[in-house]
């Protein structure tokens, strides 16, 4: 069998057309998987699984202080010791903060006493659909909680080799963004043909080569008049642009229905299938 | 003088478009962009940066490989994978500073130091003074940094005795959102009328709720399904919030942003809505 | 009916005096003002805890508790800020309008600030 490679899809800002790309690329290919890393606010589901909350759902847990009153001198070295003000000490009690807990285990090693122990909180969930031809994962980040790095990590560990792979990435690049592009063997930029999405592809594409991340770029809301504001830029930096997707109010429209534009569009399931392709070749040469 | 921060919770809705024409209607003017991961008001308000100074946000682990004795306790005790595994050395963009490393290292080969990551600028705009910041890729505590922006937007606001705040918030629904809407007293909700958006906006309004300020909501590109638009309104309307003005999806607002342009300057009807918006926003404050 | 020795704590701009402006984030205000009711005498302490890259709010608290602050008052007390201090025993006071610390103080004595509950979700 062929080899399969996995892929991120990325944009410097949200909006671009990332889940767009994401969502219709899965939907025309065979033996694929899709992972939505956009775990603050994944919207892949609407468009493929909107019952997603019904489905299979797993916990992904991290750790949070615990404080034995009876143990407790209020020496105060696990406040003190704290990066992230997550602990303080109120008339000789120890509070603990969850939301800004890092987890990093560092009052429990600091305690003289063995006074400090820690407890499973739950900081998100990973859900899970198998459609016919596509399996469906979604991360997603519990209101409140800010670390997403864990989360996207445990989404990771869901990836089966044998399939394609597909990763909505959070747009930007930020901790998470790099957490869910690194080890892909291959990653889209998604941009559009703007002063806005000119600026937003070159921070992403510093952001990639610091990482040494092989990448191409899809314009999306391509359009004759502007497309070289971006065209320019690529060709000059060497850049790969290997696909268009057009202004279109039509693909506009779907979108705002939740509708997937290769379901309603001729030619796109070819037009996506031999993308992958491209860049499966492309990643390979790698 | 009133604070406003324009949020969007969803990226793309045209949060930064709408911020940049509206500041170009309001007079005695401070402009803060603390959309500090992406920043891009900057590139419709072209303004001249004065001065800049790094913000150093967070602490890193540094290692002195002279004193390391290759124990590998620092690995043992890393959460956060921070510490490669073969020579023991410190990947930069995993280390969120909690110093275990250093507190566990028998030889104190390991420091904890104030680390650059990002840059925050003080900009003259046609419009205004503008408080603008960078995060560089990779850093994270942006929260941090949108209390800087909005710092020193209030300083200056005071300093020059303005009449307005603008702020360009942060994406999204977490803290860079919660800083940026912080000491407003008004919210300004930038949506559009598609599931995703809608969905967005809901969790970006519970964010809102916290803050006990008036809220006002734009439907930009309503016209691309009136359908979503009217759930919209109808869950406006239930929420409290006013609908300050709708947005049809237009040709003349695509093409004055690839110009780097105002649509207010380019259109007459455009032009009319945002002034209407600032007669609402005015109102809306005076209560 | 004697004055009760209370230190009255107030988050500034800048270290000062009475018309010292009042600063509109209590986690990361750049001062504390200390005023001992019984004396008057005002004290500044530096917010050290607006380092932090977090839970600024509750270093805040922290800094107020460790300095034996009575009363806290301020614009705005996130929900981590208002626990802390609440478990502290300390009362805290919201502020409306007050621009000045002196107009903090004499609206404190004539007891027209209100009771603060727990503010929106600042997390940092």
């Amino acid at each position: 069998m062929a080899e399969e490679i996995s892929l991120s899809i990325l944009s410097g800002k949200g909006g671009t057309g990332k889940t767009t790309l994401a969502v219709n690329l899965a939907l025309a290919l065979e033996n694929v998987q899709l992972l939505d890393a956009d775990v603050e606010e994944p919207n892949d589901y609407l468009f493929i699984s909107p019952e997603i909350e019904s489905k299979e759902t797993e916990s992904v847990m991290r750790l949070i202080p615990e404080v034995n009153d009876d143990k407790c001198t209020a020496c105060r070295k696990c406040v003190d010791f704290c990066e992230y003000n997550a602990l303080a000490m109120m008339l000789d009690n120890v509070l603990v903060f969850e939301e800004v807990c890092h987890s990093c285990g560092g009052c429990k090693i600091v305690c003289p006493e063995d006074a400090i122990t820690e407890k499973e909180k739950e900081l998100g969930k990973l859900r899970h659909d198998s459609l016919s031809n596509l399996d469906f994962w979604q991360g997603e980040l519990n209101t409140k909680e800010e670390k997403a790095v864990p989360v996207i990590e445990k989404l990771k560990t869901k990836i089966d080799r044998d399939k394609k792979v597909i990763i909505d990435s959070p747009p930007g690049t930020t901790c998470p963004t790099i957490e869910a592009i690194t080890d892909t063997d291959f990653t889209i930029v998604v941009t559009e043909p703007s002063p806005f999405g000119l600026h937003d592809l070159k921070m992403v594409i510093e952001m990639l080569n610091e990482i040494e991340q092989p990448f191409a770029v899809v314009i999306n809301r391509a359009e004759a008049d502007s497309d070289y504001l971006i065209e320019d830029y690529c060709q000059e930096e060497g850049i790969k642009i290997i696909l268009k997707i057009p202004f279109s109010r039509k693909i506009a429209e779907l979108y705002s229905e939740g509708i997937p534009f290769v379901d309603k569009l001729e030619g796109w399931d070819e037009k996506l299938q031999q993308l992958y392709q491209e860049i499966r070749e492309e990643a390979l040469k790698q | 003088m009133k604070e406003i921060t324009v949020i969007s919770g969803k990226g793309g809705t045209g949060k930064t478009t709408f911020t940049a024409n509206l500041a170009s209607l309001l007079d005695n003017l401070v402009v803060g962009d603390c959309d500090v991961d992406a920043p891009n008001l900057h590139l419709l308000l072209n303004p001249e940066n004065k001065s800049e100074a790094v913000f150093k946000g967070m602490k890193l682990a540094v290692k002195n490989d002279d004193l390391c004795i290759d124990c590998g306790l620092c690995y043992e005790n890393c959460r956060f994978n921070a510490i490669t595994a073969a020579d023991y050395q410190i990947k930069n963009l995993k280390c969120e500073g909690c110093a275990v490393c250093a507190y566990v290292c028998p030889t104190d080969a390991i420091k904890m130091e104030e680390t650059e990551t990002g840059t925050l600028y003080e900009a003259e705009s046609r419009f205004g003074e503008m408080v603008h910041a960078k995060l560089i890729p990779g850093a994270d505590t942006s929260g941090k940094l949108v209390s800087e922006v909005k710092n020193r937007a209030s300083e200056l606001a005071k300093e020059k005795n303005k009449d307005w705040i603008l702020i360009d918030g942060s994406p999204g629904i977490g803290c860079p959102v919660i800083a940026s809407l912080t000491g407003s007293d008004l919210a300004v909700l930038v949506t559009e009328p598609t599931m995703s958006g809608f969905a967005d906006l809901k969790r970006v309004m519970e964010v809102v709720n916290h803050f006990k300020i008036p809220a006002g909501i734009v439907i930009n590109k309503y016209d691309l399904n009136e359908n979503i638009s009217a759930k919209i309104e109808a869950y406006a309307a239930e929420e409290k919030i006013e609908l300050l003005t709708k947005i049809p999806y237009s040709r003349v607002i695509v093409d004055s942003l690839k110009k780097g342009e105002l649509f207010v300057d380019n259109d007459a009807e455009l032009r009319t809505k945002m002034l209407t918006v600032k007669e609402k926003l005015t109102k809306i404050l005076e209560k | 009916m004697g004055v009760l020795k209370m230190k009255l704590v107030i988050p500034a701009v800048a270290e000062g005096n009475m018309e010292t402006e009042v600063h509109d984030n209590f986690g990361r205000a750049t001062f504390f003002a200390f005023i001992d009711t019984e004396t008057e005498e005002i004290d500044f302490v530096e917010n050290t805890a607006a380092k932090k890259s977090s839970g600024a709010g509750v270093g805040a608290a922290q800094l107020c508790a460790d300095n034996e602050a009575d009363i806290v008052t301020a614009y705005h007390f996130g929900p981590k800020a208002f626990k802390a201090l609440t478990a502290a025993g300390i009362e805290v006071l919201d502020l409306n309008e007050q621009k000045l610390i002196k107009e903090v103080y004499s609206d404190y004595k004539a007891g027209k600030l209100a009771e603060a509950e727990a503010g929106p979700g600042g997390h940092h």
